[in-house]
């Protein structure tokens, strides 16, 4: 709550791509480039996530025990870092899509009187 | 599932690994990339160059990436600790308050403990330990004891004849400096009059040799003890503040004492009071010296860097043997010499006092423990109910055992911060009464930061251990059960925990010996108190006059001014009786060996000689037995007569008649030196005290001023009423015979004596009555908790009870049965540990045993009266609860 309002608006687009990596992972774990994949393809190629912001995003969902992450052998034999959802991490899911709708709804609202 | 902050600072201390693990996840995401690419038609040489290009920033996601871990893992887990840690210690202190029953006896149990253990611990570290941090080499010294063999006190004589002195530096090679020095009256002449100072001599080497500098102006060098030096001295601080308004420009000027010019050339630091003097003069120790020829120099050495004090002992042992053959008069027929610490030649007796006092002290602070650990143990059993609950709701083990050690530690940090209050007092108020002597002077007794660090580390984990055990006992333990008795709220029975137990029986015993201590050094006192003077003490003064130089120097001198100041003093309205004295009546005057001619005897005959004009027997209300007392003609020393006491003619005469007989004893001549005088025996004079009020009297001689020339006299003066306020009038009177007299210490002979002899008694007295109070305080207060709290768990079990039939009698019955077992038990084993505890106590305990039985006893009734009311009092105002009201309501 004490936070600048700079971190705010990176906060925002933080959450967003949580609910993307979050949702692209309820079909099951993916790696990294996997998820990117996903994500684009899913979206119709409409969402771009650069592979960069990624990361940074994975691993803070790790810490915050929303995903659990582990090396396993890929496809072509290559060790790859795959990430799964855990139990709180469904729970975050639900809950972010909830408000995600809300927020859309009230948006949608708004615009449409305007 | 671990605990977040626990897998976060893992991961912090793994970092490095980290590092490396995302540079191996970024490159398999290129490969991915790149194998991608390639499959769909770009050239394998260019895919890891375009995979790169579509990843973007590389360096940028490795930073944000690690820049992520850093604020996420430690910021935010520390965060979310130190919000945890406020909370809990919001609602610790919120829970405090609501017992303040709990909170208030907990937190002064603790302070107590903590207080007393402190105040004691800072007086031995300042003491024993450390007395003198100003002296550089304070480690390095050391004094010597020639101890009497024949007698029980502790140490011995340290004070050595010039000549002796000589003898033994010259032929000692254990130290690289030998120090002498003696006190001595310093006569301050100015326009005001004369003043007297304490002074000393001291060698040249002295504040070298301990390593002291001046805080103005320059110390005594060896060169201001050479024998055409010009006179120096140095002064203390506190007689330059005090008497000299700290004025700076004092160094350099010169001030006659002694009737000699002397030059100031220095002032010596705060706490420096060597020897007990404000001012110190040079003197160097030659044999050639006939003034020096009878004077007694303390003996104190440095050690050689290397030699231990063993090795020093051993040689000094050695030579003394040699020594002692040339001044047998020095030295009684079997004597130890022995090298001692600097600070041990000091304190003497007052270190086993000190460690006497350090060990109740021990035992007072386990029973402030055992009863902070009672109580916390019985409040967490009370919540154990609660703590299952929030466990079933979800809460994690280590929030719970992180909550109840913030509570221990707020309850641990409020004992300590009252605690160092009640050190702080408790160290003014012992300062306050520490006796005179037993004590290095240049002590300064002051809370001692490390002795506080101990005891607050002490409660500290006292109270965070006692705080936690239940609370791990219960976070292991199952869930259900806790929450299943709350229904029942059954415990078994009318059982207490046996650990309580254990502690309240602890407390009882260790507070009985600690009682029993306290009550043995009362008896003794009261005894001490209570012997018979053999005069009467009552309304005494006496004024110390300096004597022995200028118009004072010879015995005739001194006669004739004591006999004029004595006519007129005698004349004063409100003087009963006057006489003069050497020393102290009840302590005595100097010693000497006796012959009585006409009688063999093989053993020495040593015993005391009192210097004294004619009706000191009057004044002092002594009897005289046969014969007569001083004349004006003895006084004017026509004949050379003595008086003895009962004792003298019981242990050297055997009974048989005094007077007549010769009597050769010693007395200072003009030079001090000890010479043989014959006297004729005029008198016998009833026994009174004279080696203190508690050792029985030694044979004594009395003879008149006239026979010896003496460096102090002392003026014994019976008053009517109120001594001290005789005072001024009594000066006067002094002062029209001399008015260049010097009056030195003027008191009535009580305060002496009770500075001497009853100040260190009383001291003991003070202190183990204090433990001793807290103690059986702290001891109701644990036994009242603990009784308390069992009977509120099993209230619901006294409902039953009481409804199908128990009237209240038989339920104070259970309760106080209860109190009465551990009573029993813990008067038992304290009764064990007290017989064999308080021997450590005989030497402070004069007049009484101690296993003294009547002490003891009554110790125990105190005891059970105590625990008894302590145990009657909670269980009177339960059993008043009405059985419906419990039964109906859910505890």
């Amino acid at each position: 709550m004490r936070r600048a309002r700079t971190s705010d608006r990176i906060e925002i687009l933080q959450g967003t791509l949580d609910l993307l990596v979050l949702r692209t992972l309820l079909l099951g774990p993916l790696h990294g480039h996997g998820i990117v994949k996903a994500i684009q393809q899913s979206s119709d190629d409409m969402l771009l996530v650069e592979h960069g912001s990624l990361y940074p995003a994975l691993h803070r969902l790790v810490r915050k025990r929303w995903l659990s992450a582990q090396w396993q052998t890929a496809a072509k034999g290559r060790p790859m870092k795959f990430y799964r959802l855990t139990p709180a991490g469904r729970r975050q899911l639900a809950a972010e899509e909830s408000n995600w709708q809300q927020l859309c709804r009230a948006m949608s609202l708004v615009l449409k009187r305007a | 599932m671990p605990l977040r902050w626990w897998e976060s600072l893992k991961e912090l201390l793994t970092r490095a690994r980290g590092d490396a693990d995302l540079e191996r996840e970024l490159q398999s995401h290129l490969d991915a990339e790149a194998d991608e690419l390639i499959e769909s038609g770009v050239d394998p040489e260019e895919a890891p160059w375009a995979a790169r290009r579509a990843f973007g920033n590389l360096t940028r996601a490795t930073e944000k990436t690690r820049e992520s871990w850093r604020l996420e893992t430690a910021a935010a887990s520390i965060r979310q600790f130190a919000e945890g840690v406020r909370r809990d210690a919001r609602d610790a202190i919120r829970g405090l308050l609501k017992q303040p029953g709990f909170t208030a006896g907990a937190v002064l149990a603790l302070a107590l403990g903590i207080g007393a253990t402190t105040t004691i611990f800072s007086v031995i570290k300042n003491v024993l330990v450390d007395p003198y941090p100003m002296y550089t080499h304070a480690d390095r010294m050391v004094g010597v004891a020639i101890h009497d063999d024949a007698s029980s006190e502790p140490g011995g004589r340290d004070f050595l004849q010039t000549a002796e002195f000589l003898d033994y530096a010259s032929q000692l090679t254990s130290f690289d400096e030998i120090i002498a020095g003696t006190g001595e009256d310093v006569l301050y002449t100015s326009d005001d009059g004369t003043e007297q100072f304490d002074g000393a001599l001291v060698s040249g080497n002295t504040f070298q040799a301990l390593g002291i500098d001046a805080l103005l102006g320059r110390t005594i060098t060896p060169a201001d003890a050479a024998p055409d030096a010009a006179p120096v001295f140095v002064i203390s601080y506190k007689l330059w503040v005090r008497r000299f308004g700290a004025d700076p420009s004092l160094v350099g000027r010169s001030f006659t004492l002694g009737g000699t010019p002397t030059t100031l050339i220095g002032v010596m630091p705060p706490r420096v009071s060597k020897l007990g003097a404000d001012i110190w003069r040079p003197v160097l120790l030659d044999r050639a010296n006939l003034a020096q020829r009878g004077q007694f120099f303390k003996f104190q050495a440095r050690l050689k860097p290397g030699v231990t004090i063993e090795q020093a002992d051993a040689e000094f042992r050695t030579v003394a043997a040699r020594v002692s053959k040339s001044y047998p008069r020095n030295y009684p027929e079997r004597f130890t010499a022995h090298v001692i610490g600097f600070v041990d030649s000091i304190v003497r007796g007052f270190k086993t006092t000190l460690y006497t006092m350090a060990a109740a002290v021990g035992l007072l602070l386990l029973i402030a423990c055992a009863n902070v650990a009672n109580l916390l143990l019985s409040r967490a059993t009370g919540r154990q109910r609660e703590i299952a609950l929030r466990r079933a709701l979800g809460a994690s083990r280590g929030r719970i055992v992180r909550q109840l050690l913030v509570e221990s530690l707020v309850l641990a940090l409020l004992g300590a911060a009252v605690g160092c209050g009640f050190a702080a007092i408790g160290v003014k108020a012992l300062v306050a009464v520490m006796p005179d002597y037993t004590i290095p002077r240049e002590s300064l007794i002051r809370l001692d930061t490390s002795a506080l660090t101990f005891t607050l580390a002490l409660g500290g984990v006292t109270a965070v251990l006692f705080g936690l055990v239940p609370a791990l006992q219960t976070v292991t333990k199952d869930l259900m059960n806790p929450l299943r008795d709350a229904g029942k709220g059954t415990g078994g029975g009318f059982r207490g925990g046996r650990l309580s137990t254990a502690l309240v029986v602890a407390e009882i015993a260790l507070s009985l010996v600690l009682l029993n201590s306290a009550g043995l050094l009362m008896r003794s006192f009261i005894e001490l108190q209570t012997q018979e003077l053999g005069l009467d003490p009552e309304n005494l003064l006496i004024m110390r006059i300096p004597v022995g130089t200028g118009r004072l120097a010879t015995a005739g001198d001194q006669t004739r001014f004591l006999t004029q100041v004595l006519e007129r003093i005698r004349s004063v309205p409100g003087v009963v009786d006057a006489s003069t004295t050497v020393g102290l009546p009840v302590f005595g005057g100097l010693a000497s060996d006796f012959d009585v001619q006409g009688i063999a005897h093989a053993d020495r005959w040593r015993g005391g000689v009192m210097v004294c004009s004619d009706a000191y027997f009057r004044t002092l209300r002594v009897a005289l037995l046969t014969g007569r007392d001083f004349t004006a003609d003895d006084l004017r020393g026509a004949r050379k007569v003595a008086i003895v006491n009962q004792v003298f003619v019981d242990r050297f005469l055997k009974g048989t008649d005094a007077i007549g007989r010769r009597l050769t004893l010693k007395l200072p001549d003009e030079h001090g030196q000890s010479v043989d005088q014959t006297m004729e025996i005029i008198g016998v004079a009833a026994s009174a005290r004279n080696r203190g009020p508690s050792d029985p009297a030694a044979p004594e001689a009395f003879v008149p001023v006239s026979a010896a020339p003496m460096r102090s006299q002392g003026l014994l003066i019976r008053t009517k009423s109120t001594p001290l306020a005789m005072v001024q009038t009594l000066k006067h009177e002094i002062w029209a015979v001399d008015p260049g007299v010097a009056v030195a210490e003027t008191d009535e002979l009580m305060t002496f004596i009770r500075r001497f002899s009853y100040a260190a008694p009383r001291l003991g007295l003070f202190v183990f009555g204090a433990f001793a109070t807290i103690g059986l305080v702290l001891v109701i207060l644990g036994v009242h908790s603990l009784i308390a709290y069992t009977v509120a768990r099993q209230t619901r079990e006294i409902g039953i009870r009481m409804a199908i039939g128990a009237d209240r009698g038989d339920v104070l019955r259970l309760t106080v049965g209860m109190g009465l077992r551990w009573l029993v038990l813990g008067i038992v084993i304290g009764l064990a540990v007290s017989v064999a505890t308080t021997r450590v106590l005989a030497s402070q305990l004069t007049h009484v045993s101690p296993s003294d039985p009547l002490t003891f006893g009554l110790v125990v009734v105190i005891i059970s009266i105590a625990g008894l009311a302590a145990s009657y009092i909670p269980a009177l105002r339960t059993t008043r609860v009405d059985p419906m009201v419990v039964l109906r309501h859910e505890t």
